[in-house]
């Protein structure tokens, strides 16, 4: 512990502790020093001068961004000199800028720290004025970012935040003295630069030099609405800025107090959130009778009285089981809450899952198995304490950007990095050692890694003998894992899985696992995700500080979806329906049973329709025949369903097969919660109201239920108490509680428990307490290569982009992006003739698609890779039909299938074989054209 | 009088850059004083000599280089030595002469240094434009390697002492000479100067402990070892001695770098070794374009590290710049702030800014187009820039500026009055001078 110190700071008593700066101090004592160059996020350099104090017996005035407290010291930041000098300092910084930056005539004067500092210091008129320099570089080009150099005031807070917290270099300053100036790399304009717009140099301008385009062009901002990012699982916290004379979002800056982002945010969050206002939004539920007859417009109570009827008509024909909902986890907690409940009490049957099914489920699975909680064990918080960071399976930097540059920022720290993966992702360029394994060879590596801890001693006996359970059997099936012998399963030169495994095991438990969904989508996904587990636990790697397994999930609310209970055989917290205290519990809050069958997982689901047993399908905001895998089934099961109601922002392939569409509500026009992959619950909030006649998830199920006799009077908050009642680990959790804190991880055992930064502490939370160990073979992939099918396919996500894409390619972040490609390596393309740019057909067993080609050495040899964030693409008509055993988690990454070129660079003309259907399909929907599409000005295309 | 150079003594000599030639000038010459440091002086022990010997840094601050390396922490951390010879200060020219006639000398004084300090490897810090004094240097590090002075075993002395020399070229930048900027360039990064503290010692070259010393303070080493601190307590003032170069530049019949012990007299230096002034003597600055300015009355100063200080001014690099009543006082000054406003890094609100608009106003004063209340605007910005910086080289213009509104007031205040030169020079053209008699 830091030893204790007193100073005096503008007359007031302050403590602090020894290594704090001035500054530190007194913003923790609440006086206000004035500084421009200063973040909390960024290293001090002392650069604007604004912060300057008068220190007793030190000569010079000096910053207190830098200087540090001492014991005794007394500083005056207020006194007359130190006023005077910062009074000239401003006037100089207000030199040369723009007329227009006067007082009262601000773009946004609450953003604007160089004028509250000037008026603070002043000096609201300068005696240095030159007003606008006529050289001053404007630059407009990037879609989403403006710049204006006469406002800059050369505080470097854009360069250091790219550089500190993104870990990019994009921006340097060049120059000297007067004419130093922020420029970027390739020294052009923010478009043709290396920018991977994330808009930290935003955040971090004291100015308005650099701004969001949206700002300047939609003018004024009246009200901050702090919520939670609905696109991947990091569960970034942001303040939406709305202009509430035209309920529209203007700008999104993170939330510089969350302790999951600091303030940053990737691309996506900041800036990819004009979708809501997309032209092709739906905005009025929309009917059809059968699937040959073109939609039309239909009031509220019509829609909803179709689905009764239907729901009724079927119910009564064929049984509860002949009845299925998918919910989302892309949805609220209380959504899927409802939705459950929902589904149990109207539809009578367990006919529920959510689509983490198709990507986390075996971490559901594994973890649970394992540790006796479907849950990451540590928090975010133990990316910066550990020694050694071992990413498998995940492409952080796109797929998760805030934690990507969590993990990079605390590997140029000094932490290790080791990255297992097929692709040489950047965390794997940057890495101290990369694996470049082989698809389906997660098990083959994992027990390799074990078996080497095992074998030179580096695991953590004490705990295993005191906290775990079957480590015999485990260390007798790694007997047979030394790297040397499972070379040909993992790809990977045995010696490199020494070094990995000396790393992770040699810290004495400080080493921390992120994994994704390179981990669960394979045929033996949850196996992947115990193998992780065991090599954590027989290290000591769990349940301390810098020592943890965390699951990166997905999409943002895949944690939240699946404890809530959105699953065929668990309710909330993953309780199992048949066990009879369960059902007991539930009866009394409920004031009904819980169903008695089994209920079908997703895929199952798609089999029983196509087997005619399935004959009302309810899909909630997923687009299940663009992102599950074999598509052809999927559509197979849609046709042969009697009647499916869709619930989205969009038309999409999916609910292009419904009899009833409604338009639902955007993460912006709803209340609710999220849960993020350290169990953090968030809140997200309304910012604008929905557009149309748009409603909630939550009001749809409820207006629904209630037609069925529900009499259903919830609010998101009433729900949580509702939540509270039958699940443990919620049970201190409460709106109010989340309104006063950045969120709170469950487990949140009462009303006065904080909540729970890390598991497994003390004991596991299995009934016995132990750490189940499981001894676990390898096995190989479900999809097999063959002289057919030579090459393993494997997906994953762009940073620009996300998933199918639906909300993301309906904003300005499409100048960036605009088709899949095959990754292929350089040697494969040599052998098979294809040259950059070419166009390939890739075959499975299923079916072909056609995309181009990059030859990069990105992605190792004997593998391709491509993303599906493109419904051209069909990516998903040809993907493995394999699924995990206990999850049946889709095996989306490996697909054995033959690459062949087609034609050069000119598309070929039958490139879309299967006719799936473009962006704007031809189903014919009548809808008001309520929003424009917004292009922002300037925005070149980028070639 | 006559005193025997020590550091120049060989510069005229053929092939006094060589290894070969290094070696044939016999007493503690050719690596024997390095020898004798390392066989005979435990490291801790190396560093209390040359700290009782009050060797002060040739660089310009004139601190005891012995204290300085004191300051290493003992964390065990590897630490480095970074040779600061980047000499770029207007009015000096004495590190580069070392560079070109003695680089032995300098290799010599770095494994003295290294050896005291622990280091294992040291940087070499050239300013890019000396392209033939990085060539000499390259080639003596060159020869030393093949002979095994340096690398694996220093001397082959089997003490298992380790030295690597390297040099990096700057690329052209005053700021590069600046201790932490010139870290900061040789870290491959642009030569932003850093806050201090920590300073270099504690945390300097990516992070390490650094110990800078400048080429003229290092090649002092070999003497110290070799003649003992006695004899050099006795060159000049005990509390800064030691044999120095003087760079005498300006209106004097013979500029040149000259050596003489600290605590000779300025007069001396100018009439005795530079040949007199040519014309009549206005002004003098004693110790680099940065410095404050004296007027004649001040020749008969001695000329070291305190007494200089104690007349207002400071020795600096002791680059002595002589002016004649030619020069308008507004014009030598729009000179240099031309110059350090060029040269500011632009870190600083004060620098970046303070130093455009001194150059901004200087030259309204020049060319006639001054405000009335120009002069105290002027006095307003110095105060606002002088030390509210991260590096001193703002102050490198305040204390000029100050020091000439100060000295020559009446001239300053003609060009607001009278928009025009008390010397009758056109504005912005610097007076010709007559045509000095080259020293060499
Ligand atoms: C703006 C600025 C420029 C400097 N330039 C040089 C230089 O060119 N050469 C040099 O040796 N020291 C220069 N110094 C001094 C160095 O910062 C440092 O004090 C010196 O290298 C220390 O070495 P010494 O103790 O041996 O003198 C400069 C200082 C400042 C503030
Ligand atoms: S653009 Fe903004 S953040 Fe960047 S240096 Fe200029 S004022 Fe600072
Ligand atoms: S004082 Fe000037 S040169 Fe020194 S760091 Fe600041 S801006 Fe750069
Ligand atoms: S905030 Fe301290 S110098 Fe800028």
């Amino acid at each position: 512990m830091a030893q204790g110190i007193r100073l005096t700071i503008n007359g007031k008593v302050c403590s602090g502790e020894q290594g704090e700066t001035i500054l530190q101090v007194a913003r923790r004592e609440g006086i206000y020093i004035p500084t421009l160059c200063h973040d909390d996020r960024l290293k001090s350099i002392g650069a604007c001068r604004t912060c300057i104090g008068e220190i007793a017996g030190v000569k010079n005035l000096q910053s207190t961004c830098t200087y540090p407290a001492s014991d005794g010291m007394v500083v005056d930041t207020e006194n007359a000199r130190v006023k005077s000098v910062r009074k000239v300092v401003c006037e100089l910084l207000l030199s040369d800028h723009p007329a227009e930056l006067k007082p009262g005539e601000q773009v946004q004067p609450r953003e604007n720290d160089l004028l509250s500092v000037c008026s603070h210091s002043g000096a609201m008129e300068s005696r240095f004025r030159t007003g606008r320099t006529s050289e001053a570089r404007v630059d407009v080009s990037h879609p989403f970012i403006a710049f204006d150099d006469d406002k800059c005031i050369n505080c470097f807070r854009c360069i250091r935040g790219c550089n500190e917290v993104q870990g990019e270099d994009v921006l340097t300053m060049a120059g000297r003295g007067f004419s130093a100036f922020i420029a970027n790399d390739y020294n052009k304009n923010y478009l043709d630069s290396t920018c991977v717009s994330c808009g930290q140099c935003v955040q971090q301008c004291p100015t308005g030099a650099l701004e969001d385009k949206t700002l300047l062009e939609k003018g004024k901002w009246d009200k901050e609405v702090k919520t939670t990012c609905a696109y991947c699982g990091t569960g970034c916290s942001m303040i939406a800025r709305v202009k509430t004379e035209t309920n529209e979002v203007v700008s999104i800056r993170g939330n510089d107090k969350s302790p999951v982002n600091y303030g940053h945010l990737c691309v996506k969050g900041r800036y990819a959130y004009s979708y809501g206002r997309h032209k092709e939004r739906l905005l009025h539920p929309l009917v059809r009778e059968s699937r040959d007859q073109p939609f039309r417009r239909a009031s509220w109570e019509e829609a909803v009285s179709m689905v009764v009827r239907n729901l009724r008509r079927i119910k009564d024909k064929y049984g509860p089981s002949a009845c299925a909902g998918i919910s989302s986890s892309r949805a609220a907690n209380e959504e899927n809450y409802l939705f459950q409940k929902f589904v149990r009490t109207f539809f009578g049957t367990n006919n529920v899952d959510n689509c983490s099914r198709v990507c986390h489920s075996p971490t559901a699975y594994g973890l649970r198995e394992a540790y006796g909680e479907s849950a990451g064990t540590g928090g975010y918080e133990d990316i910066e304490l550990a020694k050694v960071i071992l990413v498998i399976g995940s492409n952080p930097t796109e797929a998760h950007p805030i934690l990507g540059d969590r993990i990079r920022q605390a590997a140029r720290r000094g932490a290790k990095m080791i990255v297992i993966d097929p692709r040489r992702t950047q965390t794997a360029r940057e890495a101290d050692l990369h694996l470049p394994v082989r698809p389906g060879g997660n098990v083959a590596i994992l027990n390799a890694m074990a078996h080497v801890c095992v074998k030179e001693g580096l695991i953590d006996r004490e705990f295993i003998a005191r906290r775990t359970k079957g480590f015999e059997q485990l260390a007798a099936v790694l007997e047979k894992y030394a790297p040397e012998d499972v070379a040909a399963l993992t790809g990977v030169d045995p010696e490199l899985i020494r070094q990995a495994a000396r790393l992770y095991g040699g810290t004495g438990g400080q080493s921390v696992i992120h994994y994704g969904l390179g981990v669960t989508e394979h045929s033996h996904g949850s196996d992947g995700v115990l193998c992780i587990a065991n090599l954590a636990t027989i290290t000591g790697n769990v349940g301390k500080p810098g020592a943890a397994v965390i699951p990166m999930r997905g999409q943002n609310n895949v944690q939240g979806s699946s404890d809530m209970g959105a699953l065929p055989q668990t309710v909330t917290e993953y309780q199992k329906h048949n066990d009879p205290v369960v059902r007991e519990l539930y009866r009394a809050v409920w004031g009904t049973d819980l169903p008695t069958d089994p209920g079908l997982k997703l895929p199952q689901m798609f089999d029983a329709a196509v087997e005619g047993k399935l004959k009302f399908l309810w899909i909630i905001g997923e687009d299940i025949l663009q992102s599950d895998p074999d598509s052809n089934h999927v559509e197979a099961a849609l046709d042969a369903a009697e009647f499916v109601v869709g619930q989205d922002l969009f038309l999409n392939e999916t609910n292009k097969k419904a009899h009833v569409i409604f338009p639902a509500a955007s993460f912006l026009e709803k209340e609710g919660t999220f849960t993020n992959a350290e169990r953090r619950i968030q809140r997200i909030r309304k910012a604008v109201e929905p557009p149309g006649e748009c409603k909630s998830d939550f009001e749809i199920i409820q207006q629904v239920a209630n037609v069925l006799g529900a009499n259903w009077n919830y609010t998101p908050a009433s729900i949580v108490s509702e939540i509270a009642r039958v699940t443990k680990v919620w049970a201190g959790v409460t709106f109010d509680r989340l309104d006063s804190s950045e969120g709170m991880q469950w487990p949140v055992w009462d009303g006065q428990h904080e909540g729970s930064r890390r598991l497994h502490t003390e004991k596991s939370m299995h009934k016995d307490g132990l750490i189940k160990l499981h001894a676990l073979e390898y096995h190989p992939p479900g999809d097999e290569l063959s002289e057919e099918y030579p090459f393993e396919l494997t997906t994953g996500r762009k940073l620009e982009q996300y998933n199918v894409g639906t909300q993301t390619r309906r904003t300005g972040i499409s100048v960036y992006d605009t088709e899949d490609r095959l990754e292929i390596h350089p040697e494969d393309a040599k052998r098979l003739g294809v040259l950059e740019d070419d166009w390939v057909e890739i075959k499975s067993r299923r079916d072909a698609i056609r995309l181009r080609a990059q030859v990069t050495n990105r992605i190792r040899e004997g593998t391709v890779f491509t993303t599906f964030h493109f419904p051209e693409t069909a990516l998903n008509r040809i993907t493995s039909g394999h699924h995990d055993g206990p999850t049946m988690c889709p095996e989306y990454k490996f697909t054995a299938v033959s690459v062949m070129r087609v034609g050069g660079r000119e598309e070929p003309a039958e490139k879309h074989q299967h006719g799936a259907v473009p962006l704007s399909g031809e189903v014919p929907v009548e809808s008001e054209r309520a929003f424009e599409v917004h292009v922002p000005a300037g925005a070149a295309r980028r070639q | 009088m006559p005193y025997e150079p020590v550091i120049s003594k060989y510069w005229k000599t053929p092939e006094s850059w060589t290894l070969k030639q290094y070696q044939s000038r016999g007493d503690y010459w050719g690596y024997a004083a390095a020898k004798k440091a390392i066989t005979e002086f435990e490291p801790k022990a190396l560093i209390s000599y040359v700290k009782d010997s009050n060797l002060r840094g040739r660089g310009g601050a004139g601190f005891s280089t012995g204290l300085k390396w004191t300051f290493l922490p003992e964390n065990g951390k590897p630490r480095f030595l970074a040779v600061n010879a980047d000499e770029s200060e207007p009015g000096t020219f004495k590190d580069r002469q070392i560079l070109a006639y003695d680089p032995h000398q300098l290799i010599e004084g770095i494994i003295i240094c290294c050896w005291a300090i622990g280091a294992k490897h040291a940087y070499v810090f050239v300013r890019g434009e000396f392209v033939r004094e990085i060539n000499r240097l390259q080639s003596a590090i060159d020869e030393c390697y093949a002979a095994g002075i340096l690398g694996e075993d220093v001397l082959r002395l089997g003490k298992g002492f380790k030295l690597d020399i390297t040099v990096l070229r700057g690329a052209g930048a005053y700021i590069c000479g600046e201790e932490t900027g010139l870290l900061s360039a040789a870290e491959g990064k642009r030569a932003y100067p850093k806050i201090k503290p920590p300073f270099p010692a504690v945390e300097g070259f990516f992070r390490f402990p650094t110990i800078v010393n400048n080429v003229e303070t290092l090649s002092n080493l070999p003497h110290i070892v070799g003649k003992g601190k006695e004899w050099y307590l006795q060159q000049g003032p005990a509390a800064g001695p030691g044999p120095k170069l003087y760079c005498i530049s300006g209106h004097v019949r013979k500029p040149g770098v000259y050596e003489a012990p600290l605590g000779t007299k300025l007069r001396t230096l100018i009439d005795e070794y530079a040949g007199g002034v040519i014309g009549t003597l206005k002004a003098i600055i004693p110790g680099g374009s940065s410095m404050p300015i004296f007027t004649p009355d001040k020749l008969d100063l001695a000329m070291d590290f305190d007494t200089v200080r104690s007349a207002g001014s400071f020795l600096g690099s002791a680059g002595v710049i002589v002016m004649n009543d030619s020069v308008c006082m507004v014009n030598a000054l729009l000179n240099l702030a031309k110059f350090y406003h060029h040269e500011s890094c632009g870190q600083c609100t004060p620098c970046r800014e303070g130093l455009g608009w001194l150059e901004k106003l200087v030259h309204r004063l020049e060319f006639g187009h001054a405000h009335d209340n120009d002069l105290d605007l002027i006095k307003e910005v110095c105060g606002m820039i002088s030390k509210r910086t991260i590096c001193l080289l703002s102050d490198s213009l305040v204390m000029p500026v100050e020091s000439y509104m100060k000295a020559f007031f009446k001239e300053f205040e003609y060009h607001v009055k009278e928009k025009k030169c008390m010397t009758g020079g056109q504005p912005g053209v610097w007076a010709p001078c007559e045509e000095p008699a080259l020293a060499r």
